[in-house]
């Protein structure tokens, strides 16, 4: 993988590595090159250590790397931190060269502008290009810009390695983020209500949706807690929203008895669980996938629900307007799971792969005589709206008649368990099937979901090698009945898993009858790195 | 309790028939159009009642009916939107929804069943529950303090802050009209007894222990007001502060514009996908 670059700046919060990330951005957009960028940060607001890693490739990059080119310390204390992620190969740069240039140029708050230099020299950038970047980024404040563009000049001046050109991207690409294609996703599926209470690392999904909120119509409403966001949420579907909350795990714990309703009642809702990990408040600003037991069992009593994973931009737009979809017609509580390096990470996307989206209102105007809980053949009764039509819409948490009034009648109750449950049959025919990554014809399945998407891609080649073929499942729950044909082929299951238990591979073993023969497991905050993975997966075949 | 048809889950000589009552004829008296009317509720004897009137209810979860009722006004502001529910309820499990909507003030009607102990768990101290009060629960009586919701909200800036007492049909019909037609949220303090459970806090003791402000109350200042609901032995009844206040959902720009609610519309995922197509 010698054609990719893989730099690290590595500075404190506060000290400017996201103004450095950005303009790497722009220059990376005008270049046309592929990247990969990822972030980890620590649970402060001003000092500690966070870096931000940039990928940069001549074909698609997906995925974290354990190898760093050029690793840039804008503080002291890095190189002990991150000393497993430099080898003898690594270029590694201090910043006290950058803040003299940028003494020199009349603020030492010039020296991200020498850094941002020095990698523009770095990536075979033009100098050109990364001043006019410099002259828009500060152009709220023309009196800096003199010092900013001669401090970029020296920076990039200053870097004499090798200037690594790149193929450049023939699409047109959008830059995002997870948290901003979450934001897309619904917008797309006709999201018009959030409310939330702000938790990392799900809060950017809240906060992009704020900024668009204007321009799309949306109503949204920072609660008090978790618990009044998802009542909310459930409130405005009544009322004919469509409505989310985005949360983390203790969030979501919050939120539990909410999710109940919306299964009991039968009230549709999108929860957005950025996951971090836990017990507890765990380690609220890093990575792992140990929420789907909590999203699988959230809520007493029984009811459907669907959890879906998706592993990168393009899916998070996609499967984000689906849920809404999913949600409005099966009327139930549909999860979607990501986590905090997902969210954080940054790749283009291709523009002619974001499809034109079809948000359909799956509800009805009532008439007199309307009954809320119309016992049908699939157990989906036609969902009113209060105010829209001549009939009266009862919802209630008590379990109640068709037309939504409290009841203990044994039959009426048995009924409307079945009724509630019966749409699991149809949930399960139509589940997503995961995508096999890799040759039809495979030794090894190598099972992962959610964020480790682009460890399967990036690791395709390389495993086809091994006879391994990955097969990446964006909905975890309910599962197609087809995806055990998938297992039966294979000689050995391997099992990739951002958690300590493994509990995805339990939820396969119990749901196809079948055994994970290995599971490569990481809970100790940082996302698996590809090396790590194909290191391990080595191992766990051999 | 068989009533209009319909098996009430009440005891017979329960203060909530005489709720139920007040606000059908309040409703029935503003001439309120039946489909736009909603009410919403928690869990517990009060929170029955939209089960008992015949319009459209969201009976949610105990302590919650406030977020989802802020919200299905916030998503159809041309709705009449009422929360109803007990102490318990509303001022117990749902107190941090209480202090955090007075805030928003939007225009919803909130009715609080308040008749100082709980019925449906039977039995023990609610958050109104006099000092001494004494349950199976609290043997040796309640150590806590009753909360005050009337002084509570208006130091909460609440834009309307009434107390009623459910066997004064004609005054409490008045109270509520008030209520409904108030721009902002109303509250009201709706006292009445409990005749299974509370053997102290009778129709006498009601009698003997509180009284209508009168003619001369301003229930515009603020300061009066607040004097008014912390002041003297007895519970004063009436509108006891009523201000003006921006009113959250005229505050949105979702409705700036277009004031259709929002089930009405149909999203706006077209715009995006032409915006990030370019």
């Amino acid at each position: 993988m010698k054609e990719e670059l893989s730099v690290v700046l590595a500075g404190e919060a506060g000290q400017g590595i996201k103004t450095a990330e950005l303009m790497m951005v722009e220059i990376l957009k005008k270049q046309k090159y592929f990247f990969f960028i990822s972030r980890e940060y620590m649970s402060r607001v001003r000092g500690g250590i966070n870096t931000t890693q940039i990928l940069i490739s001549d074909k698609p990059v997906n995925s974290f790397s354990a190898r760093t080119d050029l690793m840039v310390a804008l503080t002291g204390g890095v190189r002990e931190r991150y000393n497993h992620r430099i080898d003898e190969d690594t270029l590694f740069v201090e910043n006290k060269d950058f803040i003299e240039i940028a003494k020199k140029n009349g603020n030492v708050k010039y020296a991200n502008s020498v850094l941002f230099g020095y990698l523009c020299s770095c990536i075979g950038a033009p100098g050109e290009q990364g001043v006019e970047i410099i002259k828009s980024t500060y152009s709220d404040k023309p009196d800096t810009i003199e010092g900013n563009v001669s401090s970029f000049n020296e920076g990039y001046e200053l870097y004499k390695g090798e200037r690594k050109k790149f193929k450049a991207n023939k699409e047109d690409f959008l830059t995002v983020d997870v948290s901003r294609a979450v934001a897309y996703g619904a917008i797309f599926g006709g999201c018009d209500f959030i409310a939330s209470y702000p938790m990392s690392p799900s809060t950017a999904v809240l906060t992009n949706l704020a900024e668009l909120s204007g321009e799309y119509s949306i109503l949204l409403e920072q609660a008090e807690d978790e618990i009044a966001a998802i009542n909310m949420a459930l409130g405005a579907s009544y009322a004919g929203a469509r409505a989310m909350v985005t949360t983390s795990g203790g969030g979501f714990a919050l939120m539990s008895e909410g999710i109940s309703l919306a299964g009991g009642a039968e009230i549709p809702v999108v929860v957005h669980i950025g996951q971090r990990p836990g017990p507890a408040t765990g380690l609220p600003t890093r990575t792992e996938q140990g929420d789907l037991n909590l999203a699988l069992y959230a809520g007493h009593g029984e009811f459907q629900r669907v959890i879906y994973a998706p592993g990168d931009q393009l899916q998070a737009i996609g499967i984000t307007m689906k849920a809404f979809d999913t949600a409005d017609r099966y009327q139930i509580p549909v999860i979607i799971l990501t986590d905090q390096f997902l969210l954080d990470s940054v790749k283009p996307v291709p523009k002619q792969s974001i499809a034109l989206p079809e948000a359909l209102r799956h509800t009805i105007k009532t008439e007199e005589g309307y009954k809320r809980y119309r016992i049908t053949e699939d157990g989906i009764s036609p969902r009113g709206i209060p105010g829209y039509g001549n009939g009266t819409v009862c919802v209630d948490s008590d379990e109640h008649d068709e037309e939504g009034r409290i009841t203990e009648d044994r039959d009426i109750r048995k009924q409307m368990v079945e009724k509630r449950n019966k749409r699991g049959e149809a949930l399960k025919a139509e589940a997503m099937m995961p995508a096999l990554i890799g040759e039809q014809e495979y030794d090894t399945i190598v099972v992962c979901y959610g964020s480790n998407l682009g460890i399967a891609l990036d690791l395709k080649e390389e495993c086809e090698k091994l006879d391994c073929a990955f097969l990446h499942f964006s909905q975890l729950h309910p599962l197609n009945d087809k995806v055990k044909q998938y297992f039966e082929k294979a000689k050995r299951t391997v099992i990739i898993e951002n958690n300590f238990g493994g509990q995805f591979a339990d939820l396969l073993e119990s749901r196809f009858h079948i055994t994970i023969d290995q599971r490569i497991l990481k809970y100790d905050g940082d996302p698996f790195s590809r090396e790590e993975i194909l290191d391990r997966l080595k191992e766990a075949i051999s | 309790m068989i009533v209009d048809g319909i098996d009430l889950a009440w005891c017979p000589g329960c203060g909530n028939f005489s709720i139920r009552n007040i606000i059908q004829t309040a409703i029935e008296e503003l001439g309120l159009e039946k489909n736009k009317v909603v009410f919403v509720s928690g869990i517990g004897q009060a929170a029955k009642m939209p089960q008992y009137l015949g319009y459209s209810y969201f009976n949610g979860l105990h302590g919650r009916a406030i977020p989802a009722a802020f919200a299905i006004k916030a998503s159809n502001p041309e709705l009449v939107v009422i929360a109803e529910g007990g102490d318990g309820d509303m001022y117990g499990e749902g107190g941090n929804h209480f202090i955090h909507n007075i805030r928003r003030n939007p225009d919803i009607v909130h009715i609080v069943h308040n008749n100082m102990v709980y019925g449906l768990t039977k039995g023990q101290a609610s958050p109104t529950s006099r000092s001494g009060f004494v349950t199976p629960v609290q043997v040796n009586g309640t150590i806590a303090e009753p909360f005050d919701a009337i002084a509570a909200a208006i130091a909460l800036n609440a834009s309307f802050a009434a107390r009623a007492f459910a066997l004064d049909r004609e005054k409490s019909v008045g109270i509520l009209k008030e209520a409904i037609k108030h721009k902002g949220y109303s509250l009201i303090d709706m006292l009445h007894t409990c005749v299974s459970f509370n053997k102290v806090n009778t129709n006498n003791w009601f009698k003997e222990n509180t009284y209508y402000v009168d003619k001369d109350h301003d229930p515009e200042n603020r300061s009066v007001a607040f004097e008014t609901a912390t002041s003297g032995d007895k519970i004063p009844l009436g509108i006891i502060y009523r201000g003006e206040r921006p009113v959250y959902e005229e505050q949105l720009d979702i409705y700036s514009e277009d004031k259709s609610p929002l089930y009405m519309r149909t999203g706006n995922g077209e715009k995006l996908y032409k915006k990030l197509r370019g």
